[in-house]
């Protein structure tokens, strides 16, 4: 029987538990008193084939998808965020959910076939990325007849959909001339959605002005709302559980004193082979990592309905009570947050993570309060990909030199970097990211930070830290030192054990 | 521009490279047995330890072989002994499969009946003998027999690339070697209780993979794929065809530049 996630109150008996910072790991000892969230016990990983053919047959809100089928129409299959969700699934439930639409098309007589990777800002998919999500058999049918597409967000193909607010919004040319779009998604955090998936089938103006500087809530539902109004759609939702992670490493699943001879030999190995291992060898060990994930539950039908009730699913699956909001929070940043696979590059994704969107799964009130001190435990090593990141070390070297705040970077530079033909042939036709995903992550992490009375990071460079307006420690005691300033030297502390992924619930 | 503080130099450093010995004193004195000590706080223990078993292996690799592997995806979470069943292209595919059949399956290829009563799992080639023509031949009832006396599912299994060899390759240093595919179909539980009626399913899903694997698989779903040529010199010219890298850009770019 698998066991739900709890809170640890430190105590005598406690010993130092497992801390990971990029691609290092280290036990630290933690104040006694200090709440650790822990995450639920992994569940067994089954065969998710039969909830997909029920959901598909009883959905939410609409007829089933067999009866929404006929020969002769044009079907697009909708695919997104394949970065997600980290550590990548050993076996991609994406492949069931995209093969069985697929049995049902064909058993109806539909030739007329497209996958569309709604990518958006985001990296347009190798080929090898996209074999691993909805696997060979659906690559090898389409790519040879021109079905396999991906979205260039800048490609003046794009059709009039309509305006919002003076804004002109356009779409992906093949979704407009759909007569159903099949939008596949997993639920593994509240960061990803439907909805937000048939956002990014829009433009590049269409998607600063949505997710950008001015960003909201009313505008995405307006931009989802105009798509859903111009083309039939059928959304199909996989809940996830918690990763189960392989054998060899499965000690980082594992509460520490529950550690067998073998998880602590495992440790002590895995610890020293990443501190002497060079740095590509660590990368592809990172990117090779897969986990198996239990799908919780598959939801088809009506995108609202299906993102309510997988949202409600994976959360309840997921959450932990925790304290009340803490005058210190400690996130440690390393299965996700970069850009790369590479943990330990990329500051401001690792930013990202653990000041935007880490304290952002908590239901009921706040990780920290606000005037607290967020802890991050990251190297904020000032290293980026020069082919899928390379505005990312440019926005480092000349952006945040110049200035941090949001809207002084919007009127300054975001114009210059998202028409730059160089990082535009990069995002195009060399699998890099577009700029503005940049740009609108540090618009977020800025948001995040200012709630923050300081963030101080343990263990990190002190430039890069410095660089986006934050502070460097090379201990967590000097960390809680520097926050003492803010917070008096006997603050309430939570703990986010792990790479976060949890729900916390405060009271 | 903005001041930055001129001492905000340094760090990021992980400090010392060789963590084991530390590592093993620490764990020693804090977790050594019968040391062990649990917070008060701490849930009780669970014996349930899920780990996941990776499954796929895309893209084994013999020294004289260049082997793809698909299909495994449709085995996830198979825990159960399975009966393996392939086409047999020639002479080398008991080696072949025997490096790619995921090692869980504890694999044997004889003494079937025996290894499927301590929980192995068999593999089998229903022709008997390697194919002369590049066709499918008739499947002896054997696995069909045996899956329905242990209530195992067979596992149907294609190889493509390996016709007409009767040895291994030789080494060569050029780099390019035999491209085999190997192709994993859903698992097929015993139902019913007549042996020839469910060999022939088996056998209906071999040619359908060997279908699918000749071309393109929504075309098969659709029924308007190419047929495998079942005689004649086009059936062993087909056996021959060179085997594309799976999902690989071979017919056609998929992000091509128009």
């Amino acid at each position: 029987m698998s066991r739900p996630g709890f809170t640890l109150d430190v105590d005598e008996r406690t010993q130092p538990l497992l801390v990971a910072q990029g691609t290092r790991l280290r036990l630290e000892r933690f104040g006694l008193g200090t709440h650790v969230v822990y995450p639920g016990d992994g569940r067994p990983v089954g065969d998710p084939t039969p909830l997909v053919a029920a959901a598909l047959a009883s959905p939410l809100g609409t007829a089933p998808l067999a009866a929404q089928l006929h020969a002769g129409m044009a079907l697009t299959i909708v695919i997104g965020d394949l970065g997600s969700p980290r550590p990548r699934m050993g076996s991609d439930v994406r492949r069931h959910l995209v093969e069985q639409v697929l049995v049902l098309a064909a058993a109806a007589g539909v030739d007329d076939v497209a996958v569309l990777c709604a990518n958006g800002l985001a990296k347009r998919p190798s080929d090898a990325e996209l074999t691993d999500v909805v696997g060979e058999r659906v690559v090898r049918s389409f790519a040879s007849t021109g079905g396999l597409l991906s979205t260039d967000a800048t490609d003046p193909a794009y059709v009039d959909l309509g305006v919002i607010d003076g804004h002109e919004i356009r779409l992906h040319p093949r979704i407009a001339a759909s007569d159903l779009a099949v939008n596949i998604v997993v639920t593994s955090s509240w960061s990803t959605s439907a909805g937000l998936q048939l956002v990014a089938l829009t433009d590049v103006a269409t998607l600063d002005w949505a997710l950008g500087l001015e960003t909201s809530s009313d505008r995405v539902s307006a931009v989802i709302g105009l798509v859903e109004a111009s083309v039939a759609t059928f959304t199909l939702d996989a809940a996830l559980g918690e990763p189960v992670l392989p054998d060899a490493v499965s000690f980082l699943g594992r509460r520490e004193w529950e550690w067998r001879v073998r998880d602590q030999v495992a440790f002590a190995t895995a610890r020293q082979a990443l501190a002497v291992a060079p740095k590509q060898a660590i990368a592809r060990l990172f990117s090779d990592l897969a986990a198996g994930y239990p799908v919780l539950g598959v939801a088809g039908g009506a995108r609202d309905q299906v993102h309510a009730s997988m949202s409600t699913v994976w959360t309840n699956a997921v959450a932990v009570q925790g304290p009340p909001a803490s005058d210190v929070g400690v996130v440690n940043v390393w299965r996700k947050g970069s850009l790369h696979a590479d943990p330990a590059s990329d500051p401001l994704g690792a930013a990202h993570h653990a000041v935007a969107e880490q304290p952002s799964l908590v239901e009921g009130g706040q990780l920290v309060r606000p005037g607290g001190v967020l802890v991050g435990f990251h190297p904020l090593s000032n290293r980026f990909s020069s082919r899928t990141n390379s505005v990312g070390a440019d926005f480092f070297a000349e952006v945040l030199p110049a200035s941090t705040d949001p809207t002084e970077i919007r009127a300054t530079f975001q114009d210059r970097f998202s028409t730059d033909p160089w990082y535009g042939e990069l995002y195009r036709g060399r699998h890099g990211h577009h700029p503005l995903l940049t740009f609108h992550r540090w618009y977020a992490t800025a948001r995040a930070a200012a709630t923050y009375a300081d963030v101080v990071w343990v263990g990190a460079d002190r430039r890069s830290a410095e660089l986006m307006g934050f502070r460097a420690a090379s201990t967590y005691a000097d960390a809680l030192e520097i926050a003492s300033g803010h917070v008096g030297r006997t603050p309430s502390i939570t703990v986010l054990h792990g790479g976060g992924g949890s729900v916390v619930r405060v009271p | 521009m903005r001041t930055l503080a001129s001492w905000a130099r340094g760090g990021g450093r992980p400090g010392s490279r060789l963590t084991l010995p530390t590592d093993v004193r620490a764990l020693a004195r804090g977790w050594g047995v019968g040391k062990r000590r649990v917070p008060l706080g701490a849930p009780a223990q669970s014996d349930a330890r899920p780990t996941h078993v990776d499954i796929e292996a895309p893209h084994a690799r013999l020294p004289r072989f260049d082997i793809d592997v698909v299909g495994l995806e449709l085995l996830a979470g198979q825990a159960r002994p399975v009966i393996v069943v392939a086409n047999h292209a020639s002479g080398v595919d008991p080696t072949l499969l025997g490096q790619v059949l995921p090692t869980q399956w504890l694999v044997r290829t004889s003494g079937a009946t025996l290894a499927l009563r301590s929980g192995r799992s068999v593999l089998l080639f229903p022709e008997g003998e390697p194919t002369t023509d590049g066709t499918l031949g008739e499947f002896s009832p054997r696995a069909a027999a045996l899956s329905l006396r242990h209530g195992v599912p067979i596992v149907p299994v294609t190889i493509r690339g390996s016709y007409g060899m009767d040895a291994l390759p030789p080494r060569t240093s050029s780099g390019a070697l035999p491209r085999v595919l190997v192709r994993f179909g859903a698992p097929i539980e015993p139902t019913g209780d007549n042996p020839d009626v469910l060999i022939e399913i088996v056998r209906d899903s071999v040619q359908a993979l060997l279908t699918e694997d000749a071309g393109n698989w929504y075309a098969s779903l659709r029924g308007v794929a190419e047929p495998v040529p079942v005689t004649g010199w086009r059936a062993v010219w087909a056996a021959q065809e060179p085997v594309e890298r799976p999902g690989s850009r071979e017919r056609r770019r998929i992000w091509g530049r128009d």
